[in-house]
């Protein structure tokens, strides 16, 4: 199954997620960097937080709208700075690991090792990486000098997606099971 | 498991070798292991007929039951 085009097209697309992550872990960062280092730059700035994304826009107003959360940056403590940073690292980092272990998944596909242990392993990687995902996107506390601001956010759809990645991860199992007893039938 | 293969001792009695089994009923050597060892989950009809054929004996030579 080497030369299957949508597996090696996936792989393509699961590798570019990848440097497309590590890339924005690189920028959010060197952001991070810069706001504790020239504080004074970022006055007019303000902060949109949602449960999943983070996006800085420089402007007084920002557009009316009831769903978001928006924040003046320089109004926040060092303290909610730093927790944002760590949150949202954590969030690309969670995203990259599921990215490689999908990756290692379609890979082992691909050299005909569906059924191998280490697919079972990596459904449950995928399971655990949603949940802490989830954990992660769940909630948001903002910590201003005159007071803080906290909102609880459940999103389904990191649980949908655990749930699925351990049933997965039970198939594969019993898939292996399989494989192992025909393997040993001679 | 409570089933025993005694292929070694077929193989003993006839004096042939695994390798030379292995080629006749078809199967590699690694397979003929597998089985010799009794880490075998299962033996195909098709495989103990090639063995039985090979070792001119019954079934009930290569495989037997002890209560465990």
């Amino acid at each position: 199954m080497k030369k299957n085009k949508l597996l090696s097209i996936a792989i393509i697309i699961c590798k570019s997620s990848k440097i497309i992550y590590i890339l924005s872990l690189i920028v959010f960062t060197c952001f991070f960097a810069h706001l504790q280092i020239d504080r004074d730059y970022y006055k007019d700035a303000n902060i949109k937080v949602n449960s999943s994304d983070i996006d800085v826009k420089f402007s007084d107003k920002w557009e009316e709208n009831s769903n978001e959360n928006v924040f003046a940056l320089n109004k926040m403590t060092t303290t909610a700075i730093y927790s944002i940073y760590f949150k949202y690292s954590l969030v690309i980092i969670m995203m990259l690991l599921i990215t490689n272990e999908f990756q290692k998944i379609i890979e082992s596909v691909q050299t005909l090792k569906t059924f191998k242990r280490n697919n079972v392993i990596s459904f449950k990687k995928i399971g655990i990486y949603a949940f802490i995902y989830f954990l992660l996107t769940c909630y948001t506390i903002i910590d201003y000098h005159e007071g803080s601001k906290g909102q609880l956010q459940i999103s389904f759809i990191p649980l949908i997606f655990m749930l699925f990645a351990f049933i997965m991860a039970e198939i594969f199992k019993e898939g292996n099971v399989l494989m192992e007893e025909n393997d040993l039938t001679v | 498991m409570p089933i025993i293969i005694n292929l070694d001792v077929m193989l003993a009695k006839r004096k042939m070798r695994s390798k030379e089994l292995a080629e006749i009923i078809g199967i590699t050597t690694a397979n003929l292991s597998i089985l010799k060892s009794g880490k075998a989950k299962a033996v195909r009809f098709s495989t103990l007929e090639a063995i039985c054929k090979a070792l001119e004996c019954q079934p009930a030579d290569i495989l037997e039951y002890i209560k465990e």
